[in-house]
């Protein structure tokens, strides 16, 4: 019947090219011997309508094919709560960032108010490219763990009751963190490092279009912001390290509190080097002949940027106050109740 | 399960469903055909390409692996079917 060949060859465009031939030829041979049944059972070949309905109830070719092949995704339903959590985050993060590098361009441009209306308008299409960026990240996290799942070594430590984070309420500070949490920060923290070093060899991934702005204005970053830079790259490895420790030895449910004092106290390292930087020198002129043009700027910038960090240096030192004297308590309550 | 103890007994794809449609389980091909192969690429089914009536057909029976599991199967159902049983 022609009607069939030609929905085993729409079949066959469909199918895993390896095994078009094997499933085509099993498919073949039940669906013919299941036509001759009809026909002998009607006594008369069927008509092209009787035959189109049975082709139509076989379902299209594409849904026959689809279900000859294991279920896909793009991200799995075992990602997926991780996925949620990290794109939340990091988008929250890529805005906050993403206005403040655009609040210090726009100072110091020419015209502030319609830098700042620029970057505003840049900035739907750049989440989007964000967001684009970390979908792709987890669905090849996804395809990894589906082709590989069984080379892999085994991963997470089995679940143990034993592992449960104390009742809220007993203990004051942070909330209990759930294994989702853990494993999204983790990954999150991957991909915010991974972002963070691509950032000078593609800075369009921050400013997009925009990228080009910054070598039109007349200011360069200070040695001092690279000292920055790598500061905050190397405190963000060991951020990961750690999370990954974490999470292979099960340690997670006991240590959000040490963790907050600690990655307090690790983010106080890049904070006061800009914070102590020599003359509060943020940004320098690329050419002195502009001195006498951009000197009021760029005074207003680097003040601007020392104030700033004034501020990100007092609230992290009173998160850090405010974590130790917490964990302190705990481990009081801890040693009463054990007596 | 309905597929693993039919397939006791040797079939190919299509005298297989006949047999299903027989006992009462309509299935659609477009869902027993690939159940077959999954089947066997999870060690519980067997097959062999074998000509019969002038054409070439892929026979499937359960595997030794196969016969464990539906004993389970059967277990788990049987055990289920009593319980619900005392609810009704």
């Amino acid at each position: 019947m022609e009607l069939l060949d030609r929905y085993f060859e729409a079949v066959r465009k469909h199918l895993p090219w390896k095994q078009q031939d094997d499933l085509l030829a099993e498919l073949r041979a039940n669906l013919e011997e299941q036509l001759e049944d009809k026909e002998s059972a009607l006594g008369r070949p069927m008509t092209g309508e009787e035959a189109e309905a049975w082709v139509k109830q076989l379902g299209s070719p594409m849904q026959m094919a689809a279900r000859y092949q294991p279920q896909q995704y793009l991200i799995g339903p075992a990602l997926f709560p991780i996925y949620r959590l990290v794109m939340r985050t990091a988008l929250l993060w890529f805005t906050v960032i993403y206005v403040v590098v655009g609040v210090i361009q726009a100072a110091g441009s020419e015209y502030p108010g319609s830098a700042l209306l620029r970057a505003a308008g840049r900035l739907p299409l750049q989440l989007l490219g964000f967001a684009a960026f970390i979908t792709l990240s987890f669905a090849v996290a996804e395809f990894v763990a589906m082709r590989f799942s069984k080379k892999l070594p085994p991963g997470l430590p089995e679940w143990s009751p034993g592992s449960l984070p104390p009742l809220e309420g007993k203990l004051s500070g942070p909330k209990p963190r759930t294994r989702t949490q853990v494993i999204g920060g983790l990954v999150f923290s991957i991909i915010g490092l991974a972002f963070w070093l691509l950032l000078p060899i593609y800075p369009y991934l921050l400013l997009g279009l925009g990228a080009a702005y910054p070598k039109q204005i007349p200011f360069e970053f200070a040695p001092v912001c690279w000292t920055f830079y790598w500061w905050v790259a190397a405190t963000s490895a060991l951020q990961i390290v750690w999370r990954g420790v974490e999470l292979a030895l099960g340690l997670w449910p006991h240590t959000a509190g040490i963790n907050r004092v600690a990655f307090a106290a690790l983010a106080l390292i890049p904070q006061s080097i800009m914070l102590f930087a020599p003359g509060h020198t943020y940004f320098t002129l690329r050419s002195t002949a502009d001195s006498a043009q951009y000197a009021g700027t760029l005074f207003s910038l680097n003040h601007g940027v020392h104030v700033a960090f004034c501020v990100i240096v007092a609230i992290t030192v009173l998160q850090l106050l405010g974590s130790g004297w917490q964990l302190a308590a705990n481990a009081r309550k801890r040693s009463m109740a054990q007596g | 399960m309905a597929v693993l103890a039919q397939l006791r007994q040797e079939h190919y794809g299509y005298t297989l469903r006949k047999a299903l449609v027989r006992r009462g389980l309509e299935i659609e091909e477009s869902t027993l055909y690939p159940l077959l192969r999954r089947l066997e690429s999870q060690g519980l089914l067997v097959s062999e390409w074998r000509e019969e009536d002038k054409r070439k057909k892929r026979f499937y029976k359960l595997s030794a692996e196969g016969s464990g599991i539906l004993a389970r199967l059967l277990q788990e159902w049987q055990t289920i079917n009593d319980s619900i049983d005392n609810i009704l």
